[in-house]
């Protein structure tokens, strides 16, 4: 008995040892097995397409397009697509209706691709109703129509799409009807749509601070830029009923800034530079402020034009400065526009000319710059670049004086009534 | 980037007031061949450098060698479907990088690479 035990157990172990001289299990050759199942699997899949079979069409164009077994081929990818969808299989007349719609690996038929969106959603697939809302809805491949939009919307989200369940929430949110939108938003919200979430906080904002805390921090958490943010506002200045807390603000902000969210990035130059919650650091200040400048962010562009015209926290550049500024004037800053302005009327640091004085003033001025309303009104008082006119001049420095500027009313004699001084 | 980049008239210029204009003029006629364009981009995949802008941002003078810190303005295209007689057009993605100078001021050869974060 105790023999054959031994021998059982020395088959056993014989066995295993010898086991790789029958089974090489090397990485080579598990590549080789897999590479020839796939090819097999291939084979099967063009033979029942070939067939006329729309799902394995369907899976033969999946596999063309992500390269899947044989090469990627953008081309077949699309023609077995539409075998497929013109046997009706619904997710092929999806995914044909998108690539039509965005021209990808096709040529863009926008109208094309809301016919085949159609058919699809006709089919209850979510995911076509869904786009399908959202084309109509920018008017993308067919005529802008809200309502047909909500429809389709309605029909996914209902089915579970909580994209498009946040999609009808905002854009109920966008007719002014929050009690509408509101069941929406909170589906998606149930889904872990972060949009939804931070939505439903913004909803909030207006009289229940408590539930404002509760879902601004849960959308945070789930690592959304603009919760982190409003959060990080939130607690800097004490608002929505949490104590000031600069320190766990400049935690969140930091958190905004690290994804990327452009005003974080500047605020947390601001918070840098005032050592609110974190060590005053100007250079710290500067590098923030500047990756906010990368992405054309007006307010941070014109700081930087500033700091480097009175050499504050960097090098003292009038060119660096200008350049800062003429950007951030380009970006819609209405301070940088009125600062153009100046530098031309009185010609520093660039030729003066008053036709471009005139301009930046006049882009001001549109923004409801009463500086610059004052400065136009100069210019056409004195007949700088324009022809002496003192009655437009007067218009201009009304503009200023309704505004409430003290040298423009000061210009007008400090009239009592304004209306009688400047009428319409 | 090409061995042997010259920035003759901004080491021509250094100490002058024309220092910034000189040199930014001499950045933005450059290309891709010489400046980290493509290595800078964040938001797209193809550096373009026809719409660049260069911002001089510090420069110092040590053992002859005039280090400036220059931030460049320019934009990208994301590299996609470029099927045949596809229309799409390439939309073009503002990009921005710091960029490191080391000048020599005797004979005007730079040495240019992407400022490190």
């Amino acid at each position: 008995m105790n023999s054959l035990k031994h021998s059982i157990v020395f088959l056993c172990i014989g066995f295993v040892w010898l086991q790789p001289l029958y089974a090489d299990s090397s990485p080579d050759n598990i590549n080789h097995a897999e590479n020839a199942s796939q090819q097999r699997d291939i084979d099967r899949l063009r033979s029942k397409a070939s067939s006329g079979d729309p799902e394995a069409q369907y899976q033969l164009a999946l596999a063309f397009a992500q390269g899947k077994g044989l090469a990627a081929d953008a081309e077949l990818a699309a023609h077995w697509l539409r075998k497929s969808a013109e046997l009706g299989y619904a997710p092929a007349q999806y995914r044909l209706g998108m690539r039509l719609l965005e021209g990808q690996g096709v040529k863009a038929a926008p109208a094309e691709g809301i016919k085949w969106l159609r058919r699809a959603a006709r089919q209850n697939l979510a995911e076509a109703q869904q786009a399908l809302g959202l084309a109509i809805l920018q008017g993308r491949g067919a005529e802008p129509d809200k309502n047909e939009a909500k429809a389709w919307l309605e029909k996914a989200a209902t089915q579970g799409n909580a994209d498009a369940a946040f999609a009808l929430g905002k854009l109920l949110m966008s007719d002014a009807n929050p009690a509408a939108a509101r069941p929406w938003l909170e589906k998606a919200a149930r889904a872990g749509n972060p949009d939804a979430v931070y939505a439903l906080a913004r909803l909030d904002s207006a009289g229940q601070p408590g539930q404002w805390r509760a879902k601004m921090q849960a959308a945070a958490k789930l690592g959304y830029a603009p919760a982190q943010y409003d959060l990080a506002v939130a607690f800097v200045q004490g608002q929505f009923g949490l104590e000031k807390n600069p320190a766990q603000g400049a935690l969140w902000m930091r958190k905004a800034a690290q994804q990327g969210f452009t005003r974080a990035l500047y605020d947390l130059g601001w918070l840098y530079e005032t050592g609110t919650g974190i060590p005053r650091d100007k250079d710290k200040a500067f590098q923030w402020y500047r990756k906010a400048a990368s992405k054309n962010f007006a307010p941070a562009l014109y700081r930087l034009a500033i700091a480097h015209a009175n050499g504050d926290g960097v090098e003292k550049n009038f060119d660096t400065s200008f350049d800062y500024l003429s950007r951030a004037a380009i970006q819609g800053s209405r301070d940088a526009q009125y600062a153009l302005g100046v530098l031309y009327d009185n010609g520093e640091g660039v030729n003066q000319d008053f036709a471009k004085a005139m301009q930046w003033y006049k882009t001001a001025a549109a923004q409801g710059d009463p500086k610059a309303m004052y400065a136009i009104g100069n210019l056409h008082a004195n007949g700088y670049g324009v022809k002496k006119d003192l009655a437009r001049a007067r218009t201009w420095y009304c503009k200023a004086a309704r505004l409430g500027l003290p040298q423009a009313r000061k210009i007008l004699d400090d009239p009592v009534d304004i209306d009688q001084a400047c009428p319409p | 980037m090409k061995p042997g980049l010259r920035l003759p008239k901004s080491a021509q210029a250094w100490r002058t007031p024309d220092f910034s204009q000189t040199l930014k003029r001499e950045l933005e006629a450059l290309g891709l061949d010489e400046l980290p364009l493509q290595q800078g981009l964040s938001a797209s995949s193809v550096a373009l450098d026809d719409w660049m802008q260069a911002i001089i941002l510090s420069s110092k003078e040590t053992s002859g060698i005039i280090h400036i810190h220059a931030g460049l303005f320019y934009t990208g295209v994301v590299a996609g479907c470029s099927c045949a007689d596809d229309p799409t057009p390439l939309e073009r993605e503002n990009e921005y990088c710091e960029i490191l100078i080391r000048l020599d001021h005797a004979s005007g050869e730079a040495k240019i690479s992407l400022a490190q974060e």
